[in-house]
C-alpha cells in the first residue's frame, strides 16, 4: 500500500446538534449516459405570490431541503428518488451542503458502510456514496 | 444496469458510445483507486477527480485538434493517464506493474 488511510473519513462536519457527523455525497446514474451524477443546488428557488385582492411584490428565496433536492433527480437518475430516500432514512438524513451539494449525513463510519451496502443490495451499482468535494 | 424499460436514449449510437466510454473510465478509475489502496470515501478523491477532469477535458480538445475525434478507447486511456498524473503530483506513485494492470 502506497499511502496511509488517514484521510479515509475526512468528510466530518458538525451536525445539527453540534455532534460530529460524516457527510458523503450521493450519486445516482444519469438516465442517458449511465455515468455517476449528483445534483447541485446552484441558486435557491425564487417564490413570489399572486393574490385575488392585492399585488404582492415580495419574492422570497427558498432553499431546498435534502429530500427536496433528491426528488428533483426524478427522471434524471435511473432510480426512483423516493426509494433512495427511504433507504437513507434508516441510516442518516439528507442535507444540502454549503455549496448546494446533495449530501447524506451519517453518525459514524459503521452507518456509512451499512448504507453503502444497503444501496448495493437495493440498487446494485446505480446509487453510490462518495467523498465531498472541497 | 438500469432497469428502465423505456430506454429510448439507448437507441442512439452516440449515447451508446458515451455509455461505453464512461463505463470504461469508471472501471479504470476504480482499478486505479484499488491499486493505490485508498478508500472510495477518501476525502482527496473529490479533489483528484476534479483535477483529472479538468486535465482530461483540455487533453480531449488537444487530441481532437491533432487527429480528429478520438477513438473510444483513447478517451478512457487519456482519462486514466490524467488521473495517474494528478496522483503523482500529490506524491502518489504506483509501481510499473500496477500501472500496466490499470491501463489494460
Amino acid at each position: 500500500m502506497m499511502i496511509s488511510l488517514r484521510c479515509e473519513y475526512d468528510a466530518f462536519r458538525e451536525g445539527r446538534d453540534g455532534t460530529v457527523m460524516i457527510h458523503l455525497r450521493l450519486f445516482g446514474r444519469c438516465r442517458i449516459y449511465h455515468d455517476p451524477v449528483s445534483p447541485v443546488l446552484k441558486a435557491p428557488a425564487q417564490v413570489g405570490w399572486d393574490a385575488w385582492f392585492r399585488t404582492i411584490d415580495l419574492v422570497t428565496p427558498q432553499p431546498l431541503k435534502g429530500e427536496e433536492l433528491l426528488r428533483r433527480t426524478r427522471g434524471w437518475w435511473t432510480v426512483e428518488p423516493n426509494d433512495v430516500a427511504e433507504v437513507v432514512r434508516k441510516y442518516g438524513r439528507l442535507v444540502v451542503g454549503s455549496g448546494g451539494e446533495l449530501l447524506v449525513e451519517l453518525p459514524d463510519r459503521e452507518a456509512a458502510e451499512s448504507l453503502a451496502e444497503a444501496f448495493r443490495e437495493r440498487f446494485g451499482d446505480q446509487v453510490q456514496l462518495a467523498n465531498t468535494v472541497p | 444496469m438500469p432497469t428502465d424499460d423505456t430506454d429510448n436514449w439507448g437507441r442512439d449510437p452516440q449515447v451508446r458510445m458515451m455509455r461505453r466510454v464512461f463505463s470504461h473510465m469508471e472501471t479504470l478509475q476504480s482499478r486505479l483507486i484499488e491499486r493505490v489502496g485508498i478508500s472510495p470515501f477518501d476525502e482527496r478523491l473529490g479533489r483528484w477527480r476534479r483535477a483529472a477532469l479538468g486535465m482530461f477535458e483540455r487533453e480531449w480538445v488537444e487530441v481532437s485538434r491533432r487527429g480528429g475525434p478520438p477513438a473510444e478507447e483513447d478517451l478512457s486511456r487519456v482519462y486514466v493517464e490524467c488521473f495517474i498524473e494528478i496522483l503523482a503530483k500529490d506524491g502518489i506513485s504506483l509501481p510499473d506493474d500496477d500501472l500496466s494492470a490499470v491501463r489494460i
